[in-house]
């Protein structure tokens, strides 16, 4: 299976089962975790089914495009279901039949692995799924968001594609992977990669970055201060990815780190008790009836 | 970790029957999605424990309990546990029997009601002596109802009653779990115990192996339990995994040619990952066999939980075991992939050792600045230097030959070298293990790499093996100690975030493997003065206090863990615990003296003379205002006996130095019965006391014999 057909095998599996599918968020983040239709429709009591690709963004991760499994970009296929129904491992499990993978064949594992994204204030528990001994996704049921303890619990299945892929056609090597009949991932992806690893850690202006994180930071502020939350939220995405490039960069020192994260994290939190206010005075607008019926 | 599944007999003590229904079986499974193999292993052992007090509680007579757990579910069962509870027979003081009765034995109006109000008939209050004089005792038996009712209630309990190191929520219901409850079984016999748990109604329904037997199914009798599961390819019994997989481990690795390494935590995880174990061997390429040993087995164990495999002589075999959850289909593709899998990872690695290798470890000490040890602690570079620093203390307090106490200072300054290399940011377990490889190959003294190796020791059971390994080990947990209280950072209560009641075990058991010599006090008021200039007086001492009252409390538990009654340590620390190992000595020669008739000479001598002294007594003896022949014969012993203690404990044999102190056990009795110590005369008085005070100083050194605690003497736990 090339690896769009996976993309689209996932995106029909999940819609039939009643997901709403959402596009990839159009600013740059780390995890498929940070796109809104996760991090705020995770808070509070409206339910939610929702599927989507994301594109992660690690800029410490780039390597020029050289190394067969690293990448400063990947791409994540993520499916937050709310409240987690009960039979969310099958449901998981038929998602791979999907794929083409026949289980009985094979071996899974569901092995114990806690998620912590401690900028977002979140954390929960779960696993990491493995397929003959290669791990395919993470699975989990959030805890906290924001901060906060969640009064529904999702489940949040996140497939890391690149991987899946590599499994199923058996490439040793990312850039090999084919993408669409004729087309390899390299061919797509390795120049973007070249040219990203060499900003992150080459040429980005690190002054000019420490001011556009600050920058962006008021201007969050200065958003939640008129009870805007998702220009605020994208500009705390902003400073999240900011933070990420300066990092990689080896520009932040040792104590200036945890301060940094710190203030990504009380913003992220800002986000999250506004985004409750606000959904509580629309009166819980998806609480309202069956949104979207299986 | 809790090895142990289950297993361990009880039977309820001294219970009648009160029916005569034959006694049937209790299953109680509760189904959970995967659980962590720590919480799968603890939640059997609680519920086992914690079955039998709830049953007697309820008061159901039962047999014997056992418990089991897969990665799916924990079950408890119960044998013989009797179809009716007990009658419960409840006895109530009434009124005195004087007011109850006439004097002629008709029952007064409190006699009837009392009888009334316990709904008891008149003729069955009885009359008892009691220490407060002659009352009127009604007894009351509410018989016992159906077991299955009380189980309803006890069962739920039993499940809530679990504890976990991490728990979570799931659904609608506020319950915590260690992973989501899916199903509950509650059988006793044919019979469903009726409940509900989070928000789970109990049944007769279960389920087999998620792959082999997806479907729920249904259990008519508990005896068929364990053998429906079988069929449905659950094997309950975490023992009997751990000998299918052990020996279908052994069999795959023979078939290459080799044995498992089975090790112990991972063969206990592998238990509770599998419900059906299916082992089968891997291979590969012959060429990654030129990566370091304990990169290849981390990266099988560790990372693939694969078992390592190694021909008879030891060395490593292209080939891993690993176990399948299930089943011999489609075996070959899941030993195809596994294979695939470990290939890219050891390539991987490979890529890493060889990126790692083009530069000497010491090139990369300088990076090290730009890694925290701990974001109140600085960085590894400052944990470096400072190590450096007290290693040199360090070797001049113990007065090591030069070539030690190089090997040590460069094994110091080389210890953190490797958090910076690609093979431990992506293995940190292999920290110290890869440094000492990297070190061996750039051509480093072998103390030197084997110091590397061993500075995060010890760890279990396993103890430096090499002198500059112990002393790099030393230093390293004694820095985590002073730095860590230095910047403000504690212990408290249970709670240990920053493992400094762990390193200071570690510091204790390397002074006492050893017998090292050495006042660690100065090493840290020494190490304070060198590396925090700025610290102020107060934080100092509160650094240094705190570093040795740490050091003291492991060193106690230490010591009466080696079977010393806690008196005669605390005996022996009072009198100075600034050198761990001489402290350490001082109890153990006191410990053993204990044993000797002569000690409670000592002891008696010793206490009735301190008892004696004022606080803070300096008067000296003046030979020539001795007056009584017991005085003359005190102060004549005392001065032959002096050099020989002062000669004993110099040379730290100390258990010769108090039978020489012994000595002056007899003169110390014959001076209190001859000598009126508090004489009216002020030169006189202070002249005796002076010579007591001779005594106590002479002993005091050893041990403050005043913390002992005549008739303990046996080796004891308790403080």
């Amino acid at each position: 299976m090339n690896f769009q057909d996976m993309v689209i095998a996932l995106e029909r599996h999940w819609a039939s089962y009643g997901c709403v599918i959402a596009q990839p968020y159009d600013v740059e983040m780390g995890a498929g975790t940070m796109h809104p239709a996760t991090f705020l429709r995770a808070l509070g009591p409206e339910p939610w089914k929702v599927a989507y690709v994301q594109p992660s963004r690690r800029p410490a991760d780039g390597r020029y495009g050289q190394n067969p499994n690293r990448l400063y970009s990947h791409l994540q296929y993520q499916v937050v279901l709310k409240p987690a129904p009960e039979d969310v491992q099958d449901l998981y499990l038929r998602s791979l039949g999907a794929l083409g993978i026949e289980l009985l064949d094979h071996d899974l594992r569901f092995l114990e692995d806690d998620w912590e994204a401690p900028t977002l204030g979140a954390w929960g528990v779960g696993w990491q799924v493995f397929l003959d001994g290669q791990e395919i996704s993470q699975f989990t049921y959030f805890q906290q968001v924001g901060g906060m303890d969640v009064p529904v619990v999702s489940a949040e299945l996140t497939y890391g594609l690149e991987r899946i892929a590599q499994f199923i056609q058996r490439k040793d090597n990312v850039f090999a992977l084919v993408w669409a009949p004729g087309v390899t991932h390299g061919e797509i992806r390795r120049q973007e990669e070249l040219e990203h690893s060499t900003y992150a850690f080459e040429t980005a202006d690190t002054v000019l970055l420490g001011q556009f994180f600050e920058g962006f930071e008021r201007e969050a502020q200065r958003c939640l201060d008129a009870r805007l939350v998702f220009p605020a939220y994208e500009y705390v995405l902003k400073c999240s990815h900011v933070f990420n490039l300066l990092d990689a960069r080896g520009a932040v020192g040792v104590a200036e780190r945890a301060a940094l994260m710190g203030r990504c994290r009380a913003l992220a939190r800002r986000c999250a008790e506004l985004y409750l206010v606000r959904r509580e005075e629309m009166g819980w607008p998806l609480l309202r009836g069956p949104i979207h019926a299986a | 970790m809790p090895r142990k599944a289950a297993g361990s007999a009880r039977r309820s003590p001294g219970r009648r029957r009160t029916t005569h229904e034959r006694p049937l079986r209790l299953v109680f499974e509760i189904g959970t999605e995967e659980l962590p193999p720590e919480a799968a292993w603890s939640g059997a052992q609680q519920i086992r424990e914690a079955a039998g007090p709830a049953l007697r509680a309820a008061r159901i007579p039962f047999g014997e309990v056992v418990a089991y757990s897969t990665p799916r579910r924990i079950v408890l069962i119960v044998e013989a546990v009797a179809p009716r509870q007990e009658d419960r027979v409840r006895e109530v003081r009434g009124p005195a029997a004087r007011v109850a009765f006439t004097p002629d034995g008709r029952p007064t109006p409190a006699a009837e009601g009392f009888a009334r109000a316990q709904g008891v008939p008149i003729e069955g209050l009885v009359r008892r002596a009691t220490p407060q004089g002659e009352y009127v005792f009604a007894t009351q038996v509410s018989p016992g109802g159906p077991t299955i009712r009380a189980l309803s209630e006890a069962l739920p309990g039993l499940a809530a009653g679990l504890v976990f190191p991490k728990p979570m929520r799931w659904g609608p219901d506020a319950v915590r779990f260690a992973r989501p409850v899916r199903w509950l079984l509650a059988l006793l016999g044919r019979e469903v115990v009726p409940f509900q748990f989070a928000s789970v109604v109990s049944g007769r329904t279960t389920y087999g192996h998620r792959m082999l037997s997806p479907g729920p199914f249904r259990v008519a009798d508990t005896r068929a339990f364990e053998s429906a599961l079988q069929r449905h390819r659950v094997l309950l019994d975490p023992a009997g995994r751990r000998r299918v997989i052990v020996a279908a481990a052994t069999r795959v690795a023979g078939e290459a040619a080799g044995r498992p390494i089975l090790d112990p935590d991972l063969l206990e995880e592998t238990i509770q990952l599998v419900e059906w174990p299916e082992a089968f061997a891997g291979r590969f390429a012959t060429e990654f066999l030129a990566l370091p040993r304990e990169v290849l087995i981390t990266v099988m164990q560790h990372h693939q939980k694969y078992f390592a495999v190694e021909r008879p002589g030891g060395e490593l075999l292209p080939a891993f075991v690993a176990l399948r959850n299930g089943g011999t289909r489609g075996l070959r593709t899941v030993r195809e992939g596994n294979e695939w899998v470990l290939r890219a990872r050891l390539a991987d690695a490979r890529f890493f050792f060889e990126e790692d290798r083009k530069r000497r470890l010491e090139t990369r000490v300088p990076e090290l600045a730009g890694l925290v040890f701990h974001e109140r602690l600085g960085t590894m570079a400052e944990k470096t230097q400072r190590l450096v620093s007290l290693a040199s203390r360090l070797g001049r307090a113990l007065s090591l030959d030069a070539e030690t106490q190089q090997h040590l200072l460069r094994a110091a300054g080389l210890s953190k070298a490797d958090l910076v290399t690609q093979m431990v940011r992506e293995l940190p377990e292999l920290q110290g293990v890869v440094g000492g490889i990297y070190a061996r190959l750039d051509g480093e003294p072998v103390a030197v790499c084997e110091a590397i190796r061993e500075q995060y020791l010890p760890r279990g059971s396993a103890l430096p093996r090499s002198e500059a390994g112990a002393y790099l080990a030393l230093v390293d947990k004694l820095d985590t100690l002073v730095t860590a209280l230095a910047a403000g950072l504690a212990v408290s209560g249970s709670q240990d975030p920053y493992g400094l009641r762990r390193a200071a075990q570690g510091v204790v058991t390397i002074v006492l493997d050893r017998h090292l010599r050495f006042n660690v006090r100065a090493l840290a008021e020494g190490t304070l003065d060198e590396t925090h200039r700025s610290l102020d007086s107060g934080a100092r001492a509160a650094a240094v206090e705190g570093t040795m009252d740490l050091l003291r409390q492991r060193l106690r538990t230490a010591l009466i863990d080696a079977q010393i009654s806690y008196d005669t340590v605390d005996a022996a620390l009072d009198a100075g615990c600034d050198d761990l190992e001489d402290a350490a000595a001082r109890a153990r020669a006191l410990w053993a003296f204990r044993q000797r008739a002569e000690f409670l000479r000592l002891y008696t001598a010793f206490d009735r003379a301190w008892r004696i002294l004022p606080p803070r007594f300096d008067g000296r003896v003046r030979p020539e205002t001795l007056q009584l022949p017991a005085e003359r014969r005190l102060l004549s012993c005392l001065e032959d006996v002096r050099p020989r203690v002062l000669d004993a404990q110099k040379r730290g044999r100390y258990e010769e130095t108090l039978a020489h102190l012994a000595v002056l056990a007899e003169p110390v009795d014959q001076f209190f019965t001859d000598v009126l110590v508090m004489a009216e005369d002020q030169i006189v008085r202070a002249n005796r006391l002076a010579l007591l005070a001779g005594v106590v100083e002479l002993v005091r050194p050893i041990a403050d014999l005043t913390r002992i605690v005549v008739g303990e003497g046996k080796p004891s736990g308790s403080s």
